[in-house]
């Protein structure tokens, strides 16, 4: 049976609530140690070539796995993992982590399985949910959840356990976003509410009528770019084997989910002159170059392919800055050294490589909307002195490159499984 | 290819019969033509020749379309690019800068400006016929005052004077610089030409919202001229925006006019190409003229599209010589119906503008770094 409605109507999201609620008792009662049991089986249905056109599927089986999924909740719980399942000692008194209820989710659209990802960090801490799931998404999600359906095993009672049981706990459909209406139902039925999105959605949610004692868990519109100090520079610029290694995975970052994740980087921040940063975009444009050639790009939106060949322009022909392309719109990097600025991100493998004086020259144009920072900034004291203030400044993560779009926690600012429960004290 | 044996080539192409060149063998006439040039503009244009080495176009020549270095309509309003001296610009053509609010500047010199007269005019003989028709202007004359620097308007209305054998205006430019018909002027214009085949040519957005808004409202009505021919061209984007699309705008035309609709034709072609126009023909295909093409660029791949297909619109001219504008990529998109096999008997590529691109939206939450926007205000 589809578990997914791709165009849901006011009775049918009722009758869907309703459906879900009455899954929640049976969902409560679950032991945390079969879910993350139950998703590690999930993840092994995904691992297969079947689902090799999935944008991101490999971080996803990856990010599914049993170890994986018990370290975060051990991280985001503060330790308390076992209060999941039962009250626990926690000095003088006890306490329990217990669903909130119905979570009702409005996903965004820019990675298709965003969906996924936000459901099971609910599920995992056993709320029912409703999933609002963007249009463009609809096709991978039902495959994902098909997969889910079939996977099953036996539980510590000695029970089956599948995916179709815990889907009994869960629905995911479509509306369109202009349907106030529906977007009211959806937010009446919430104990708690989590929006993935931009301004527009986030406006939308966030004005809903809602129950007073509704969590909102907001992971709002964000930006996100790269730190290279000039020791890294040197390295990537040289091409060893270590700026090699460097080179590759920050292309990956940059490849993965097109560049339309807030997590994606639009901007590296190289420290040097103009002919520095032009030696390390030459590493970073071959290393595109040869990660594109595996992966070419099968789809642009008109409008980005000419935002690209308008910078190709202005980039090929100023003195002042330098381009390296592929012949198609596969991948583009432009470099330049306007000095600590920020730029639209264009996304779609479109990097901008900018020279700047210090790094400490970028922290002021720092917004609390910049997320994800990917940093190879080999002197150690600068990059203390760095994450000491992009923090203040809003920051929420400072990575390694290639880690920029691993989903870990916290995310945001905040350890979602641990917004996901309510505490309960017992003394 | 030596400069001269070049420009002999390139008169033949404008001298000719228009649209009846083999597509293959245009493209190979056209490439070589467009390669030295290419060439000349690299070797006087640092910033150009920068382009051409950056974007990997190499030296040519080229045999493809494709492969002629091309530079995106836009850099036009951020670079100078001149080929020639200063001293010998003999205008500056300026676009309307409609969508950026800055106008591109095209610099011109003697031998490109005879050129694009020329090559309009044999474009337009095609279209119009040859012999002269009286010219009302739906403009204020002052779009085509006479200075060193032209609009793209007044270009546009200069270069049907080679068919008027008198010329009026329909509107009057206000202190305030408004347009507003002159009624009376268009009245006592059709009086007397009704039965003359009179040409009119006009900017579409304005032709619409002076000239038939006016009209509409207070209900005058000229002609009827069977024989009158509407030209109009630009400004799609604001009319889109009002939902008035190709088949309204000559509807509204055909009777504010008194002419049949199938004369009110649209044609493309900008600031940036000043000489080179393409027309609709009578089974609505626009054709390239024969010193000209139309490449339609796949957005993602940027290989030419296949019949029926959409993409980017790249214009390729042999006309300039002082700017470097022999492949200009636009942010329009067109859709190619064909290659030859048009109805209207022109041979070539011929294709439908389709719209201006969508401005590219940033999906989800990998949104923008602005920090000042307020949620739920």
């Amino acid at each position: 049976m589809s578990r997914v409605h791709e165009r849901i109507d006011a009775a049918s999201l009722a009758a869907e609530a309703d459906r879900v609620t009455r899954a929640a008792g049976p969902a409560a009662a679950r032991r945390t140690d079969d879910l993350y049991r139950l998703f590690d089986a999930f993840a092994a249905k995904l691992a297969t070539p079947a689902f090799g056109d999935v944008e991101g599927i490999a971080f996803l089986v990856t990010w599914l796995r049993k170890k994986s999924l018990e370290s975060m909740v051990r991280a985001s719980l503060g330790g308390r993992a076992e209060a999941l399942d039962a009250f626990v000692a926690d000095g003088s008194q006890r306490l329990r982590a217990a669903p909130r209820g119905v979570v009702a989710q409005w996903i965004a659209g820019n990675i298709p399985t965003l969906a996924i990802f936000s459901f099971v960090l609910s599920a995992l801490v056993k709320n029912v949910n409703l999933v609002r799931v963007p249009k463009e998404s609809l096709a991978v999600v039902r495959r994902l959840l098909a997969a889910l359906e079939e996977s099953s095993i036996t539980d510590s009672a000695g029970a089956a356990l599948s995916g179709r049981d815990l889907l009994d706990g869960a629905s995911f459909f479509y509306f369109p976003g202009e349907d106030r209406a529906l977007h009211a139902a959806l937010s009446l039925r919430a104990d708690a509410r989590v929006v993935w999105g931009g301004q527009e959605t986030l406006a939308t949610v966030l004005a809903l009528p809602r129950h007073e004692h509704c969590e909102d868990i907001v992971f709002g519109p964000k930006f996100s770019l790269g730190l290279v100090d000039a020791a890294g520079r040197r390295r990537v610029a040289e091409g060893g084997e270590e700026g090699a290694a460097v080179a590759r995975s920050l292309v990956r970052d940059v490849l993965l989910f097109d560049q339309a994740a807030c997590s994606s980087p639009h901007i590296l921040y190289v420290e040097g002159a103009l002919d520095d940063a032009r030696a390390f975009a030459r590493r970073i444009a071959n290393e595109l170059a040869k990660q594109t050639k595996r992966a070419p790009k099968r789809a642009i939106a008109e409008g980005t392919a000419a935002a690209i060949l308008r910078l190709r322009t202005d980039y090929g022909l100023d003195e002042q800055r330098d381009v390296m392309a592929s012949s198609s719109v596969d991948y583009t990097v432009l470099v330049d050294a306007d000095g600590p600025v920020l730029s639209e991100g264009v996304q779609s493998r479109t990097l901008f490589v900018r020279a700047v004086a210090s790094l400490e020259d970028v922290v002021p144009i720092v917004t609390p909307q910049v997320q994800t920072i990917g940093m190879l900034v080999d002197d150690a004291a600068l990059a203390g002195t760095l994450a000491e203030a992009l923090a203040r400044k809003g920051v929420s993560r400072l990575v390694r490159f290639g880690l920029m779009n691993v989903y870990d926690q916290p995310w945001d600012g905040l350890f979602a499984c641990d917004r996901f429960v309510r505490w309960i004290s017992w003394t | 290819m030596d400069a001269s044996t070049h420009e002999a080539e390139v008169l033949t192409l404008i001298d000719q019969p228009q649209f009846r060149l083999d597509p293959a063998d245009k493209e190979r006439r056209l490439c070589a033509i467009l390669s030295a040039q290419s060439a000349r503009h690299a070797a006087a244009i640092p910033a150009f020749a920068r382009l051409v080495e950056r974007l990997g176009f190499g030296e040519g020549p080229r045999a493809r379309y494709e492969d002629v270095p091309w530079i995106h309509v836009s850099a036009f309003k951020k670079f100078e690019l001149r080929s020639v001296p200063a001293d010998k610009v003999v205008r500056v053509v300026t676009s309307s800068a409609t969508t950026s609010g800055t106008p591109s500047r095209i610099h011109i010199d003697k031998p490109t400006s005879f050129r694009q007269a020329k090559a309009l005019a044999a474009t337009l003989a095609d279209v119009v016929g040859k012999t002269r028709r009286p010219y009302l202007v739906l403009d204020a004359a002052e779009s085509n005052a006479a200075t060193s620097s032209l609009s793209a308007r007044g270009a546009a209305i200069r270069g049907l004077l080679p068919f008027a054998s008198e010329v009026t205006y329909a509107l009057d430019l206000q202190p305030d610089g408004k347009l507003t018909p002159n009624e009376a002027r268009i009245g006592a214009f059709f009086e007397k030409n009704r039965d003359r085949s009179p040409l009119l040519f006009g900017f579409t957005f304005i032709v619409w919202s002076v000239v038939l808004d006016a009209l509409g409202k207070g209900g005058a009505r000229f002609g009827p001229a069977p024989g009158a021919m509407l030209l109009h061209s630009g400004g799609w984007k604001k009319l889109t925006e009002q939902a008035v699309d190709k088949d309204t705008f000559a509807a509204e035309a055909a009777v504010a006019f008194g002419m049949p609709a199938s004369h009110v034709l649209d044609f493309y072609g900008m600031a940036e190409q000043v000489g080179v126009v393409f027309v609709d023909c009578a089974a609505g295909h626009k054709h390239p003229p024969d010193f000209a093409d139309v490449l339609l660029r796949d957005p993602l791949t940027l290989e030419r599209v296949r019949a029926g297909e959409a993409g980017l619109i790249e214009v390729l001219s042999v006309l300039p010589e002082s700017y470097p504008g022999q492949a200009l990529l636009t942010d329009d998109v067109g859709v190619l119906v064909g290659e030859d096999g048009c109805p209207c008997g022109r041979r070539g590529r011929h294709f439908r503008i389709r719209s201006r691109v969508a401005q590219a939206e940033i999906r989800g939450c990998g949104d923008t770094f602005a920090a000042k926007r307020v949620v739920g205000a």
